[in-house]
């Protein structure tokens, strides 16, 4: 027998054994097997009187297609699922053409696919259930397919070319999206992963001909598995975004709980540590703020599996602060722990706060807190918080109003406020799931900035990199304008009010002017105002009512001004008026 | 309208009933399925061996080399006792099937 004939069997064989997923310790005793079998009718052929060559096809023709008999190889050794997915994916192809450089390089980005996808899934437990198990498969998946696609790649699949131009692509994007995302006046964040997957995109396009070489012997994979490895391309960077955005059914949420708010002002006798030992205050002014926090609804597994195992490291934080005559002052009398009604039970530590501190303003920060463990919510349960308020001083001082509020985890706040002998529901102020919704990190709840400098302005200089005000009472003040952000439509101001302050995004300038038809030394902001008791949110910050504020309408807690609303600032920063439109 | 097809199962037992007469390799089987079948069974030749690897590795046959002197090995397959209980339940189902099938069909 010539060299060809037994080169045409013997390549038959390895066509059929290349894809047939037969395993290694097994391939070799299996090719023997199929090359007696084809040598045996090639003398029997060529015996009939074939010459050597046409027997040679006639026995291979006979033996049957190598991708139908690599198929049912497949399906013997691993089964139909196998053989019809890794089957069909990783075999190895006959390469035309030698491994281009662009192929090493998108195995580089595969990799660090796989080892970005495998840091993400070190997060999962601490997930809530239903994140939990769809982040789980989703991560899964990824690593699964980057990991095959980092194999085929190697072995000329056409799939994983796509598959890895893909990951670059999404690499891309993501990378841009986040710098974006997180690059401010004062830092600039360099996407690496961006600048690495152009690169090798660039690459590809360079070595076009030759990676189309590379795949030219590929099988094309059947359409629903390049559905699944496009889900698996882009449901990573798009499964965790979505799912912030929806509430976890799993999870309680603000409708789930009540917050009930009294306010209760009368006179007791109460008992306070004198120099001289305990001594009796007759008749003395007492405020009692109850909160109520009534769950219909308890969250499963709130800090996922890894609370279960660590505990919670969360907690809920309530938190009260009061509006009053600055002039007045209000001390924390009493602070009995917060009980859960039902059982009697002490769910937590008056004084105290928990991570969810972040969610609540400033002010209240700087007021009486109770820090609530999460562990004791239970559907059914009220939990009851009572701060006890005396004034500082003997004298005589007006009555304050309450204002509530509770941040649960880091999921939602709820808010309300309370007069004097008086009840009310607290309403949703923030959550989560909708801040995600609005895009961006999540939108906190306004805060009581720290002012630095406020005045009329009369002179502004803006150079390249920097404002310098000179203000009517002769200071001069400069704000770097990498530093400082702008709060209003006026940008920089002009010869009007600019404040000059800090919250908890960071140092801002907000600049407001005088207006026709308006009182003079009354400094306009037009834009969305929402009442917060002692304060008004506006422009993301929380803005104090001066003494004396006066307001054409009278929202509720939490609501907004109505459209046309303007907010007269005084030159002392303060609001004094709203006017209507 | 297409003919009756055997699918993997049936194809399988048909093999553990030629091996059950005798020792068989591959190219052997082939040659006397479609002998037997008077041709009306001739698939692929290739198709018996990932048959064949299936019922070995199920346990129901085994292989066994032998040297065959100018050419390569041979690769024999016997029925194991397992493979006997199979080929008679087999036997026995394909029996049931064909009666019933003959019943509706008519003979």
């Amino acid at each position: 027998m010539s060299d060809d004939p037994q080169a045409r069997l013997r390549s038959h064989v390895d066509a059929i054994l290349a894809q047939g997923g037969v395993p290694a310790q097994e391939r070799e005793p299996l090719a023997e097997e199929l090359y007696g079998h084809l040598l045996e009718k090639w003398a029997e052929l060529v015996a009939g009187g074939l010459g050597a060559d046409d027997a040679a096809e006639r026995a291979v023709r006979a033996f049957g297609a190598h991708a139908e008999l690599a198929s049912q190889l497949r399906t013997t050794y691993h089964g139909r699922l196998w053989a019809s997915t890794i089957g069909v994916l990783l075999p190895v192809v006959a390469q035309a053409s030698s491994r281009p450089g662009a192929v090493a390089w998108l195995r580089f980005v595969l990799g660090l696919v796989i080892a970005l996808t495998g840091v993400g899934l070190i997060g999962i437990p601490s997930l809530t259930p239903v994140r939990l198990a769809a982040n789980f498969v989703v991560l899964v998946l990824s690593v699964a397919c980057a990991i095959l696609a980092f194999k085929a790649l190697g072995r000329g699949q056409r799939w994983a070319l796509g598959y890895g131009i893909g990951a670059c692509l999404v690499l891309f994007v993501e990378g841009i999206a986040d710098t974006v995302a997180k690059s401010g006046p004062s830092n600039v964040s360099i996407p690496l992963g961006s600048i690495l997957s152009a690169v090798v995109l660039l690459m590809v396009l360079g070595q076009r001909p030759e990676l189309e070489a590379f795949v030219a012997a590929s099988r094309r994979v059947p359409g629903w598995l390049v559905v699944l490895l496009a889900i698996a391309l882009l449901a990573p960077p798009i499964v965790p975004r979505v799912l912030a955005a929806v509430p976890d059914p799993t999870q309680a949420g603000p409708g789930d709980m009540v917050l009930g708010i009294s306010t209760i002002c009368d006179r007791a006798d109460i008992e306070v540590e004198g120099l001289s030992g305990p001594e009796t205050l007759r008749n003395l002014q007492r405020v009692t703020v109850v909160v109520d926090a009534t769950w219909s609804r308890a969250d499963l597994l709130p800090s996922g599996l890894g609370g279960l195992l660590d505990g919670s490291d969360g907690g809920d934080t309530a938190g009260v602060s009061l509006r009053w005559d600055p002039e007045s002052q209000w001390i924390w009398d009493t602070a009995p722990p917060p009980i859960d009604v039902e059982s009697g039970r002490t769910i937590g530590a008056a004084g105290s706060t928990s991570p969810s501190e972040s969610l609540l303003p400033v002010a209240v920060m700087n007021g009486y807190t109770f820090a609530i463990d999460d562990d004791e919510i239970r559907a059914g349960h009220t939990h009851r918080m009572t701060f006890v308020l005396r004034p500082g001083s003997g004298r005589t001082t007006p009555w304050p109003a309450a204002e509530v509020y509770y941040a649960h985890l880091d999921r939602f706040v709820i808010a309300g406020s309370a007069e004097c002998n008086t009840t009310s529901i607290g309403r949703p102020i923030y959550s989560a799931a909708d801040a995600s919704l609005d895009g961006e990190s999540p939108l906190l709840p306004a805060t009581v900035p720290a002012i630095e400098k406020v005045g009329i302005v009369e002179d502004v200089r803006i150079y390249p990199d920097k404002v310098r005000y000179r203000f009517a009472d002769g200071s001069v003040r400069e704000v770097q304008t990498e530093v400082y952000r702008t709060l209003n439509a006026h940008e920089w101001g002009g010869f009007g009010l600019v404040i000059v302050g800090e919250d908890r995004d960071g140092p801002f300038v907000a600049a407001f002017l005088e207006q026709d038809g308006l009182p003079r030394g009354c400094y306009v902001e037009n834009g969305i105002g929402i009442e917060r008791g002692a304060y008004i949110e506006s422009l993301g910050v929380l803005w104090a009512k001066a003494p004396g504020f006066t307001s054409a309408v009278d929202p509720a807690f939490g609501e907004a001004y109505p459209a046309g609303a303007r907010f007269c600032f005084s030159d002392d920063g303060q609001i004094t008026t709203v006017i209507g439109r | 309208m297409t003919g009756p097809r055997l699918d993997r199962g049936d194809f399988g037992l048909l093999l553990l009933g030629l091996i059950a007469g005798r020792e068989m390799y591959g190219y052997e089987l082939v040659a006397e399925l479609r002998a037997k079948s008077e041709a009306v069974i001739d698939l692929p030749e290739g198709t018996v061996y990932p048959a064949l690897r299936r019922l070995e590795r199920e346990g129901l046959i085994e292989g066994r080399w032998v040297d065959v002197a100018g050419g390569p090995r041979r690769r024999y397959y016997a029925l194991t006792p397992q493979g006997q209980r199979a080929l008679a339940d087999g036997r026995e189902a394909w029996r049931r099937f064909a009666t019933a099938a003959d019943g509706m069909l008519g003979r």
